[in-house]
């Protein structure tokens, strides 16, 4: 078959092949490991993040002082280019899996750190007022007020921190690193379709995954906290 | 760090870069709120797309970009072309979703109002809904302009890039000027674009703040 309709149906014949192969799957450098690579980065420095970013917003929004300046630093910050911040790292540390860490850890810290500050900013000052003439501590408040109401912004930025992770973890296999971006990298210098694409189908599922599980978590945490409204109305 | 010689010998090279990144942003960003614009007033004739529209779009963000670029090339080859359908796609997204967003939380009153006023489906969407939603439209526009500057530098991996080209070069000379100038620049034209659409806000928005 000719023209492009016949190139894209060899390709489809091509990709299905290459994930039909099972040592593509389990080879040495086979899909599953670098999923595994890619899921390690990802959930290592998503940690990081959190244990850095969270902690440092609920400060911020404690404090107050100097937050609009850090807020603005990290929006500058979010305009870093990805590419960009892992060739430098690598060039400033040198070749090691705490680069890529550490080059990751840095993109992820602003949303985080931006919605968990705003969203405990922006908790209603008459409910703060309330809880405290009802006799609540400081952290108190903070377990059953705060946090409840900031839940849903303080994970929006949790899952933008996730997608953008998947989506650098892709790009630092241009400088040398496993992960799932290495299908794409290694297959757009071997110009092998299949593999590229193969690839590009992976992360996304990846990403598309993560999504869904994160949005799964989300509606049951809300719930979660609802019942306990409810609970706590009826007594 | 920086040789400053690199910049003064290669400054032609590097306007070329920014000016290739400017273009591939614009370009981005324009087709994207075309499109954008396009499905907002199909929403209008058809309002139960509104929902699918917005889930629709909240799946194909999630993928990350250099996927999205390569899941094109098929079609449009390692070229600007792809690059620039790519970036729209992204631009897409964040403008319809904040737009829509937008639209959907405007005062139920005010429309209602609108409607015993006796303005027609068309009036009430361009005098009353759309300055309403304004602010939200311009504040995606904002976000979409930063994350675009961002994501052009991606295309440097199929061969466009703007300023993400110097990023390859540092790489592959193991030299940290250009990335430096690259990182500088790209900021630089971010904040630039933010503070293009946060004058606009504050220009066509003045009751907001």
């Amino acid at each position: 078959m000719a023209g492009p309709l016949g190139a894209l149906m060899n390709m489809n014949a091509g990709v299905y092949l290459w994930f039909s192969l099972p040592e593509n799957w389990l080879g040495e450098n086979g899909i599953l490991t670098r999923l595994a690579e890619h899921i390690y980065y990802v959930s290592l420095s998503l940690a990081i993040a959190c244990a850095i970013a969270f902690p440092l917003g609920v400060l911020l929004a404690n404090y107050r002082k100097g937050a609009q300046v850090a807020i603005g630093l990290f929006n500058v910050g979010r305009a870093l280019p990805s590419l960009g911040i892992v060739i430098l790292a690598i060039m400033l540390i040198g070749y090691e899996t705490s680069t890529v860490i550490i080059a990751l850890v840095t993109m992820s810290i602003p949303p985080i750190l931006t919605n968990t500050y705003v969203g405990i900013d922006q908790v209603d000052s008459s409910l703060k007022q309330a809880a405290r003439s009802m006799g609540m501590r400081r952290w108190q408040m903070f377990i059953q007020l705060e946090l409840p109401l900031a839940f849903p912004l303080i994970f929006s930025g949790f899952r933008s921190a996730l997608v953008q992770l998947i989506a650098t973890a892709t790009i630092a296999a241009y400088a040398g690193f496993g992960g799932l971006g290495r299908f794409l990298i290694d297959g757009l210098g071997r110009n092998d379709t299949p593999q590229i694409i193969g690839g590009a189908l992976m992360v996304s599922a990846l990403a598309i995954v993560s999504e869904w599980v994160c949005s799964m978590i989300e509606t049951l945490m809300v719930r979660k906290w609802r019942a306990g409204n409810v609970e706590l109305s009826a007594t | 760090m920086i040789d400053w010689s690199w910049i003064v010998e290669n400054w032609q090279q590097i306007g070329q870069l920014l000016f290739d990144h400017i273009q591939l942003v614009t370009l981005g960003l324009c087709i994207g709120m075309l499109l954008a614009g396009a499905m907002v007033l199909l929403t209008l004739w058809q309002p139960g797309l509104a929902r699918p529209m917005i889930y629709v779009s909240g799946i194909l963000f999630t993928i990350p970009s250099l996927a999205l670029f390569i899941l094109i090339m098929p079609f449009t080859g390692l070229s600007k072309t792809t690059a620039v359908i790519g970036l729209s796609l992204y631009s897409l997204l964040i403008v319809l979703q904040n737009t829509l967003a937008g639209l959907a939380s405007n005062p139920p009153d005010v429309l209602e109002e609108a409607r015993a006023l006796g303005y027609t489906r068309m009036q009430r969407f361009f005098g009353v809904e759309l300055p309403l939603a304004l602010p939200s439209l311009l504040a995606g526009l904002r976000t979409t302009s930063v994350t675009l500057v961002g994501l052009v530098t991606v295309t440097a991996l199929i061969g466009q890039g703007g300023l993400g080209q110097l990023f390859i070069t540092g790489l592959a000379q193991s030299f940290t000027t250009p990335v430096a100038v690259s990182l500088i620049l790209t900021v630089m034209l971010a904040l630039c674009f933010d503070f293009l659409f946060y004058s606009i806000d504050k220009w066509l928005v003045p009751w907001v703040r």
